[in-house]
């Protein structure tokens, strides 16, 4: 463990908090156990020495003639008839909408001759501002999976369009016209064109019954608004104006509500920089989320315990206001402290901040939560700021009520089924307790989805739909916003977008034409929306206007909650001794991209487990069962069975697992498939539910994680400080005392060499600890934007992973009460780079704008640089990953589209690192030439800048006194990692400052 | 030189003229046959929406 200041010890897992041997020995190795090959010079067999030259002579001319044009990747021939949109070389932009989730964020699509290469968030859209998730960035890779379905089949044979449809509505007049039902299940539906077209549908056929569900979704919290204040319309927080947050169960900065959205206005809310006040986080859960790690205050309370924490918080506030309740049962927090062993000066900072700042204090209850506890946070938000931290010109509203577990469960017991109809879901992956085997005898199953999934695999009829990126659409996620859809590229198989599909059965057309929808949603659009403007333009300008911008802004009614008289009924409590809660996973989603590679080998942003889900579970509790890391665990609950790896998570509470869904698949490509363990099997009707017998299998599964590559807060190195300072912080009125304080422990560090001046422009980057939040949005925008391959995770497990930034997580504290902290690392491209001095053949070196280039066709692969860096941020391309990979899966011509033509695509043997996004500098600078002017402040931004929905990552020339790199730069709070090395990094951190109580600090 | 030397080398003219022989043989095979063999063109065609809108940065 390394020390800081204030004793503060920073351990980044259980087993060097343990001082673990294993891995302290690991620690004094470069390469992971198994890499270095032994060479045994006796073990040769033996060779004349002219038999070795005949066959050395042999063989160099084979491989002369075979290398004679290796790697032909094909030609470049120009266009005779260029399209008129196309300028080679020049990226196109589109507004379209990402489809990812249900958040629907509007998009920004750069595609370049003619497809797309990167989706990164419209500027214009209010809602995301042009930030996009993690999921969003890396969906672009669909598009180009090489296992997408590309023409129809029936019964897994090809068919064409007008065959299946002919088919498909007689079979669907048959069932009405016998009174049997027509189930369509569907995803949550955000288009209200989709909409108006199912509702058509089942006018069509009378007997049909739409059924929309999604997995994880916010129905709890729409259920407990109507209950309280009458209506389905909720509004969203202002986060930003809120002082005092109090997260239950709630990640809403990771992956719930619209947590882009939530994130930035975190952010603003932490940022130190601009304004010297903070928000203040409580987080009470029982798994260690993203929003936890990110809490001023955390408090470890299992999930079923929650629901008695607000009645007591409800209690509590409520006698200090006085303003008495009605119809709430009475618990007290005196007694609910000692009963749950919470750690009583938090509790009572908690209430009394809550208390003293009434009106910016807001209470927000996670979506897995039951209704029952969302409607006791409204008690408990009326008594505090009541509507002021409501933003109800932004609210989420919903297109149709999703479909209730019971129903879905209704569903599947009817044995009279006339026709299925599934679209764009996955109904018996998500709830196989439900729907395995419902549907074995329905005549007529139809799936229309866009790769094969679980229920596709039991459909006769499949459909293929166009992508997210291949479609129009309309989407209205909240009041004031509706996103716009448009192809970015025209559909590249025999696709078809499920709207036209379900229009040729409305009109018993056989032949599904796209441009039927694209017509059908302009109609639509003038109807909903641009009948209810009444703009000026007339309509074919008004459509022209709204799919350029990608979005419509509409006037919302101004409506606002006034709490109704309801009670509340405590819902029954487990009594089971341990419990589990099922999650949804943070990349792979609800299982949705679970074929998506750059997803899964993106660290998860706690554990930083890549390829797997596992059984997070407290070291207390994983002593008490004598379990350790990779131990499989039997976990029985009802009668459903699971079995799933453990892994040992700091923070979370005692006797409870969390496990993440979206993993094991069965019926999925190749990436995907055998990756993790299906935890829906253990799901039945909640998410939090008790779990009757824990065991031990006896068997170890292997989990690759990321956490324990590159230490570098190791003492090893004896001529260096034991305190590294890698992460600094502080608290904010440590701050506000002493703004120099972190000053204090620095000291003046000189060269021997004469410093180079560097003229002109001088490129840095800063980043904001208080505002990062370790989402890893940046990982995944650089890897999209720099060709970054994926390795697979046999490779991971050896430290190859060939991320450029990475989230190192580093605890302090304890197993028990871990004090998380995130710091983004890539390259420093340091002044006095260690890595340049030490290539063999100068493919590493500084360019005079400050810059640590690499010259890939230089490099002869000595990884001399990699091991002098002092971060550890060089990636060596042991193999090439393309051809690697599971079987050269991304080496196709259609994967290959993906790649950004302005990057070059790196091959074995080479070195590689992050070039501050050097083609967008360039890009910059050729602009601004052409123009004839400087490049202006701030103009150049890196794919991580421009990805990161906390704005933490800055980028600038530093040598321009107004940008705001350089203003971050000479902040009291900003330092270098490794300063004391002399090295000159060009990354500026800023330190992170915690908001706790001045009686801790 | 002796008779055992001009034998020995003419011998080892011999050899290497073969083995040169041997490699212009194989040089003469089309040389891009092995690779090309690997990337042959799938006819993926990536075409432009028609009715799509582009717009600046």
């Amino acid at each position: 463990m390394s020390t800081d200041k204030g004793n503060k010890n920073y351990w980044k897992s259980i087993n060097e908090y343990n001082d673990d041997n294993s891995l302290k020995e690991a620690k004094h190795h470069e390469f992971m156990n198994g890499v270095t090959d032994e060479f045994e010079p006796d073990q040769l067999s033996g060779i004349s020495r002219r038999k070795f030259l005949a066959v050395l002579g042999a063989s160099t001319a084979f491989a002369a003639t075979a290398c004679s044009d290796y790697a032909d990747k094909g030609e470049i021939v120009p266009y005779t008839k260029r399209p008129e949109e196309i300028l080679p070389g020049i990226a196109n932009y589109y507004a379209s909408t990402c489809t990812g989730c249900s958040n629907s964020c509007s998009t920004l699509v750069k595609t370049r001759e003619g497809r797309p290469i990167k989706v990164d968030g419209n500027p214009d859209s209010p809602i995301n501002k042009g930030k996009l998730c993690t999921k969003g960035q890396s969906s672009i890779l669909s598009l180009y999976d090489p296992e997408r379905l590309q023409e129809p089949l029936l019964k897994g044979r090809k068919i064409s369009w007008a065959k299946i449809n002919g088919e498909i509505v007689t079979a669907l007049k048959t069932a009405s016209d016998s009174g049997k039902e027509i189930a369509v299940i569907t995803d949550e539906m955000t288009s209200p064109s989709y909409n108006k077209i199912l509702n058509e549908l089942s006018q069509k056929y009378s007997t049909l019954k739409i059924y929309s569900y999604k997995q994880f979704n916010q129905k709890t919290r729409f259920d407990a608004w109507e209950a309280s204040f009458g209506t389905r319309v909720v509004p969203s927080v202002k986060f930003n104006e809120s002082k005092i947050i109090l997260a239950l169960e709630s990640d809403f900065i990771g992956k719930e509500g619209n947590f882009v959205e939530n994130a930035r206005l975190f952010a603003q809310g932490k940022d130190v920089v601009a304004n010297k006040k903070m928000s203040r986080l409580y987080s009470v859960e029982g798994g260690m989320s993203l929003t936890g790690m990110n809490s001023d205050y955390r408090l470890r309370l299992r999930p079923d315990n929650q629901f008695d924490f607000v009645l007591a918080l409800i209690d509590e506030v409520s006698a200090r206001l006085n303003k008495p309740t009605n119809g709430i049962p009475k618990v007290t927090m005196n007694s609910f402290v000692a009963k749950n062993n919470l750690n009583e000066k938090t509790v009572k900072y908690l209430v009394d901040d809550l208390v003293e700042n009434i009106d910016t204090s807001i209470v927000h209850a996670g979506d897995t939560l039951s209704v029952e506890l969302h409607k006791a946070v409204n008690v408990l938000n009326s008594l505090l700021s009541g509507n002021k931290l409501y933003d109800f010109n932004n609210s989420f509203v919903e297109i149709r009520k999703l479909t209730s577990l019971n129903d879905l469960k209704t569903l599947a017991a009817n044995s009279e089924l006339g026709a299925l109809i599934i679209v764009d879901s996955d109904p018996i992956y998500h709830y196989p307790n439900i729907f395995e085997d419902a549907f074995k005898n329905v005549q007529t199953k139809i799936a229309i989805v866009n790769s094969k999934n679980d229920s596709s695999a039991v459909c006769d009829y499949i459909l293929p739909i166009n992508n997210a990126l291949e479609s129009w659409g309309d989407h209205q996620v909240r009041s004031s916003v509706v996103s716009l859809q448009q192809p970015v590229i025209a559909p590249i198989f025999n696709t078809r977008q499920k709207e036209a599909i379900l229009l040729s059965w409305i009109n018993d057309t056989a032949e599904v034409f796209d441009s039927s929808y694209h017509a059908y949603l302009q109609s639509s659009v003038k109807e909903l929306f641009y009948d209810l403007q009444k703009p000026s333009a007339d309509f074919s300008k008004y459509w022209l206007s709204v799919l350029h911008d990608g979005i419509i802004e509409l006037e919302s009614e101004k409506l606002s909650g006034r709490l109704s008289q309801f009670s509340l009924e405590k819902p029954a409590k487990t009594t089971s001794e341990y419990t589990v809660h099922i999650q949804e996973s943070y990349f792979v989603s609800d299982g949705r991209f679970a074929n998506n590679g750059w997803l899964q080998e993106v660290p998860h942003p706690v554990s930083k487990v890549t390829w797997d889900n596992y059984a997070a579970v407290s070291p207390g509790t994983a002593k008490s069962l004598e379990v350790e890391n990779g131990d499989v665990i039997k976990l029985t609950s009802g009668g459903r069975v699971l079995e799933i790896p453990v892994m040992l998570q700091p923070g979370l509470a005692d006797n409870h697992f969390t496990i993440e869904t979206g993993y094991g698949r069965k019926v999925v490509g190749d990436v995907g498939l055998e990756v993790g363990f299906n935890a829906n099997i253990l799901f039945d009707s909640t998410f939090i539910f008790g779990i009757d017998q824990v065991s031990k299998t006896g068997k170890n599964y292997k989990l690759a994680s990321t956490q324990e590559h590159h230490a570098l807060d190791d003492d090893f190195v004896k001529d260096f400080h034991k305190s590294r300072h890698i992460i600094q912080e502080g608290t904010l009125e440590e701050y506000l005392t002493n703004p120099e304080f972190l000053k204090e422990h620095k000291h003046d560090v000189f060269s021997i060499t004469d410093d180079i001046e560097y003229k002109g422009n001088k490129w840095a980057m800063a980043i904001d600890l208080n505002k990062c939040i370790g989402c890893a949005a940046c990982t995944t925008s650089c890897n999209v934007e720099n060709n970054v391959p994926v390795v697979g995770k046999d490779q991971v497990e050896n430290g190859r992973e060939m991320h450029w930034m990475r989230i190192d997580r580093y605890y302090s504290g304890t197993p028990e009460e871990p004090i998380p902290s995130n710091q983004p690392m890539l390259c420093q491209h340091c002044d006095n780079a260690p890595c340049e001095n030490v290539c063999p053949v100068n493919a590493t070196n500084h360019s005079p704008d400050g810059l640590n280039q690499m010259a890939y066709n230089r490099c002869v692969g000595t990884r001399y640089c990699a091991n002098n860096c002092s971060f550890k941020v060089r990636r060596f391309n042991f193999f090439d990953f393309r051809d690697h990979f599971e079987n050269e899966y991304y080496n196709n011509d259609l994967t290959q589209l993906v790649n950004n033509p302005e990057v070059t695509v790196r091959s074995r043997g080479v070195m590689e690192k992050c070039t501050f996004c050097i083609q967008r500098i360039m890009d910059a600078r050729s602009e601004a030439i052409k123009e004839g002017r400087e490049l202006h402040t701030d103009e150049v931004k890196t794919a991580c800048q421009v990805a990161c929905p906390s704005e933490a990552i800055v980028f600038g020339d530093s040598n321009d006194p107004n940008s705001k790199v350089a203003k971050m730069r000479d902040h009291n709070l900003g330092y270098h990692v490794l300063e004391e090395l002399n090295v000159r990094p060009n990354v500026t951190y800023i330190a992170k400052l915690r908001n706790t109580h001045s009686e801790e600090n | 030189m002796s008779q055992q030397e001009v034998e020995s080398r003419k011998i080892f003219i011999t050899r290497i003229s073969k083995g040169f022989a041997g490699l212009a043989v194989l040089m003469a095979l089309p040389g891009n046959f092995i690779a090309k063999t690997k990337n042959r063109f799938s006819g993926i065609k990536v075409n432009v929406h028609p009715n799509a809108v582009k717009r600046n940065k």
